[in-house]
């Protein structure tokens, strides 16, 4: 017993049993004897007429017609009509014309192959014992096999669906998509003309950077240290830079996708020129893989720094907060207005001298998002309103309570609450504690009302 | 910044890009009637024989007029009258439009009209026209492509009727143009083309403008940047036990395959990939976690889950293979579909809950955490398959310290990452929500559907229950839940027979 087999026996749905429904013998010979006893009735009438030239003529045109309209090889003349509703098959053929309630329903077999010399049918056997032959031909406007079988199985689940062997392989439903995908996406291996996993040092990218050596940390993908050829575009280029790299999909569509939101970001980008923001300074596709150019900055995240140096102390903790307040309030006011939307101790980095700088380029972000409606965020960090994909200012009012409280504590903070800080640890002052809380407050209006009110109370510490 | 340069560099990487073999069929009833279809099939070749052994048997003249060898002329006719039928049988045989990433075949009806050239590459398009074959018709009625024979100086106009060709084939020969000749103009513009199918039951509407936003949705959704290079297809994994066919989707650090086996059974293979900069106790970690998941998941004998087959490292990559579903899944079945009726959604809320029940009744019980559109597949026979067990997810998730999910049909409790048997009870609901009414659910937020002529009042009980916002206020066990789907799904099997004359809810067509 197939596995299919011992599923059908305990589930209520009768699985669909592949099977040779119409073998061509069946048909021929059903044919044959159509013929046999058509030229029969024709001799009879033949010789009622006696043989007269014209009647019998017209007799005999009438069969073929006859023949034709109802067992047509390919064809009938006469279209039958069926629609599925609530309340039962609604059947316009010529031998059935009624509604026939889905509980009569007893058995449905579909026959539905590319071959079509035998033409393809629906084939209906009812409590009652009629039964109904349809033409696919005369439904295949109306409904494909999928909405069929989720008819009968929502409301007939106890009929038995007996399907062509090819229905549950090749030609199924997923064709429509899957096709034109396979044919667009699927490319041969020739066309990545670099196999491995790394750059090898010394190499250079886009006739203007060279590769010195591979970055770590971060855990967001490649990126790079390289060095600026005197040939490269930009004239005021730091001679080091970071190059981040990331692996386009593999086909026309992704690629030209993929240079529209660059660009678009880019457009952005390039409005941005403040001293604590990085800076983006190019980016181009090489060998289906886009790489960013970005500042180099010699500092560790947030993150990073918690964790080499333990915490900071409360009053650098609101020296940095002040710092990013008036960064980030740069963007907020620029027109039109930029909303970081991912300040997470993980974006932003602490130069050795102290001060403290903000990664901001959401066009890798961007690119290296899962799906349009997947967070590949941190939640402890994102306002329930950015949940919902309503972005605001307030949202990074939020971002930022919450990095504070990952400054002062050394932990995230639960995702979708307001923090205190002052719960884990108890060295936090009630200012700023009052401060986090009220910048991660859920309803936006009881939050501060901008960055700037946010700095002010900072400023009083 | 040098866009420009950018611009000419990709346009090179394409051109150096090898044609692929896969190519799409496109079936085409010829353009005459029936009637004739049948006579000329049918009745032409015996017609012809009769009438040529009358000629040759019954008078010599011509007899010798056909076979004699100083009459080419009668050569000519007799092969002229068989060839024709022959030409007739390959209209008959080649009656598909061939569709490749290069170009497109014509089916061999277009012989003439295109000077007996069919193999027609993309560059040579020039403009797609939805025209009306006549100024009375209020719609277009046929689709015409311009092509131009650069070797000639001539244009080629290949008229297609919208009646002999099917919509859906339509779509996807308008698709394969958008996608591969960009060049190609559309007149009057793709966005504001309006068709009118004739059909048997009526006219059906076919709006281009949806359909293009839903294929770059496609494919933004299915092909993302990623981390890593995705394998090639002919790779062999396992010293050649699994060969990749293709890249079914990918995107950060994780892709998915289809491949064959061994025995040439389709199979799908996941790929998960942790960044190479990640710490050495993540990294540990998170393999530990992937085997122990892969194996528990491996246990799990379901008919409506599909099987995890194996799992190994090769190359540092994880790989999962799991069975292969044949179907749709839910997101797309619903965006090709539009909207689903009430009755078929209360037949899949029973099997999904099915499923619940049985991984909740596990032990210890197993929180699928990952219940979405995406994860569920509605296989050929008709039933829901779960295939995505967020094994992979979680353990990117894990690996880069980030959690992968779609936030729609996450619950609180579950985004402050402490799932709860009934944090799939809420997934749930946001499925159901989807498939009702064809977009996400607002992300934390009750799932309500007020309108009382789309869903009954059961129904937007029902998914207000599953998507409370607290855990107390939800359906507490998947087992209750199943027990009210099941009372509701018998109701309303009664009151279809009660009504004998209501207004009965057809099931949308495509």
């Amino acid at each position: 017993m197939t596995r299919a087999e011992i599923l059908a026996k305990d589930k209520k749905y009768p699985v669909i049993s592949p099977s040779q429904i119409a073998n061509p013998e069946d048909v021929i010979l059903r044919s044959l004897m159509a013929l046999f006893f058509s030229g029969l009735l024709w001799i009879v009438f033949s010789a009622a007429v006696n043989f007269q030239v014209v009647p019998q003529t017209i007799f005999f045109g009438a069969i073929v017609l006859y023949a034709f309209a109802r067992h047509g090889p390919n064809h009938s003349f006469v279209r039958a009509k069926l629609q599925l509703k609530a309340k039962g098959l609604d059947i316009k053929s010529p031998t059935l014309k009624t509604i026939m309630p889905w509980n009569w329903l007893t058995k449905v077999e579909i026959r539905h192959r590319s071959f079509d010399f035998i033409p393809n049918y629906v084939y209906f056997e009812f409590k009652n014992k009629s039964d109904v032959l349809i033409l696919w031909e005369d439904v295949r406007d109306d409904m494909d096999q999928t909405t069929l079988i989720s008819c009968v199985r929502t409301w007939a689940p106890h009929a038995e669906i007996r399907g062509d062997a090819s229905i549950a392989k090749a030609e199924s439903m997923a064709t429509y998509t899957e096709l034109w995908l396979k044919d667009l996406s699927s490319a041969k291996s020739e066309s990545r003309h670099r196999k491995g996993e790394v750059i090898e040092n010394g190499a250079v990218l886009f006739e203007s950077y060279k590769v010195e050596k591979l970055l770590s940390g971060g855990g967001q993908g490649t990126a790079y240290l390289a060095s600026v050829l005197p040939h490269a575009d930009f004239a005021d280029m730091p001679p080091q830079v970071v190059i981040k790299e990331f692996i386009l999909p593999q086909n026309e569509r992704g690629m030209q996708k993929a240079r529209e939101s660059l660009n678009k970001e880019v457009t952005i980008l390039r409005r941005i020129d403040h001293p604590r923001i990085i800076r983006l300074y190019d980016f181009f596709i090489e060998d289906m893989r886009g790489y960013l150019v970005i500042e180099y900055v010699d500092g560790l995240t947030f993150r990073q720094f918690v964790e080499k140096n333990g915490l900071p102390t409360e009053s650098s903790v609101a020296e940095m907060a002040i710092s990013l307040c008036k960064t980030i309030s740069y963007l907020h006011q620029l027109s039109p207005s930029i909303i970081h939307g991912d300040v997470t101790p993980d974006n932003i980095i602490i130069e050795k001298d102290g001060g403290v700088k903000l990664l901001d380029f959401d066009a890798a972000q961007e690119l290296t998002r899962n799906k349009t409606n997947t967070v590949v965020g941190k939640h402890s960090y994102m306002s329930p309103e950015q949940f919902k994909g309503m972005l605001s200012e307030s949202s990074d009012v939020y971002a930022l309570g919450c990095t504070l409280h990952f400054l002062l504590t050394g932990f995230d903070p639960e995702p979708i609450s307001e923090s205190f800080p002052k719960k884990i640890n108890d060295t936090v002052s009630d200012a700023i504690n009052e401060i986090v809380s009220k910048a991660t407050r859920l309803d936006q209006s009881n939050r501060f009302l901008n960055l700037d009110a946010m700095r002010a109370q900072l400023e009083q510490l | 910044m040098n866009s420009s340069n950018i611009t000419k560099r990709t346009d090179e990487l394409q051109s150096k890009m090898p044609e692929t073999t896969s190519v799409y069929r496109m079936p085409y009833s010829p353009p005459f009637g029936n009637f004739a279809t049948i006579t000329l099939k049918y009745f032409w070749p015996p017609l012809l024989f009769a009438a040529y052994y009358y000629l040759t048997s019954s008078n010599q003249i011509y007899s010798d007029l056909l076979w004699s060898v100083e009459a080419p002329a009668g050569r000519l006719i007799t092969f002229g009258l068989f060839g024709s039928y022959f030409l007739l049988l390959l209209c008959f045989i080649k009656k598909e439009f061939v569709l490749r990433q290069s170009g497109i075949t014509l089916p061999f009806v277009y012989f003439w009209n295109s000077f007996g050239r069919l193999n027609w590459s993309w560059k040579k398009l020039d403009s797609v026209c939805f025209s009306r074959s006549s100024p009375q018709l209020p719609t277009a009625d046929q689709v015409v492509l311009t092509f131009l024979d650069t070797t000639f100086n001539r244009t080629v106009d290949i008229h297609i009727k919208l009646k002999e060709i099917h919509q859906l084939e339509l779509k996807k020969l308008v698709y394969t143009i958008v996608t591969n000749a960009p060049h190609a103009v559309f007149e009057p513009a793709l966005d504001s083309v309006a068709l009118e199918f004739p059909t048997v039951s009526g006219i059906k509407h076919l709006n281009f403008h949806s359909f293009t936003s839903m294929w770059d949705e496609e494919f933004s959704t299915r092909y993302s940047p990623t981390l890593f290079v995705p394998l090639a297809p002919e790779h062999e994994l396992q010293n050649g036990a699994i060969r990749i066919s293709e890249l079914v989707a990918c995107g950060g650090s994780a892709a998915v395959y289809a491949a064959k086996d061994i025995r040439g059974n389709q199979i799908i293979v996941k790929e998960a990939v942790i960044p190479k900069n990640a710490s050495e106790a993540l990294k540990e970690k998170a393999i530990e976690m992937f085997k122990r998941e892969a194996m528990f998941l491996s246990q799990l004998d379901h008919p409506n889950i599909a099987k995890v087959l194996d799992h190994f490292v090769e190359n540092e990559h994880h790989y999962e293979v799991l069975e292969f579903i044949d179907g749709l899944d839910l997101r797309r079945f619903v965006k090709e579909r539009g909207p689903q009726p009430e009755d078929f959604v209360l037949n899949w809320a029973e099997q999904i809950c099915e499923l619940v029940v049985y991984l909740h009744s596990q032990d210890p019980p197993i929180i699928h955490r990952d219940l979405t559109p995406d994860n569920l597949v509605l296989r050929v026979d008709g039933q829901l398959v779960l295939i995505d067990f967020g094994a992979a997810n979680a353990f990117v998730g894990i690996a880069t310290g980030t959690m992968v999910g779609k936030q729609a049909y996450m619950p609180p409790e579950q985004l402050r990452g402490k799932s709860l048997p009934q944090s799939d009870i809420y997934s749930l609901g946001g499925t159901l929500y989807f498939l009702l009414m064809g977009r996400d659910p607002i992300p934390l937020e009750v799932s309500q559907i007020d309108d009382r002529s789309k869903v009954s009042f059961e129904m937007n009980r029902l998914l207000s229950l599953c998507t409370a916002f607290e855990v107390s206020d939800r359906y507490q066990t998947a087992v209750g839940l199943l027990h009210e789907i099941r009372k509701i799904r018998s109701q309303r099997r009664d009151s279809i027979v009660l009504m004998p004359t209501d207004q009965p809810s057809d099931p949308p067509f495509v």
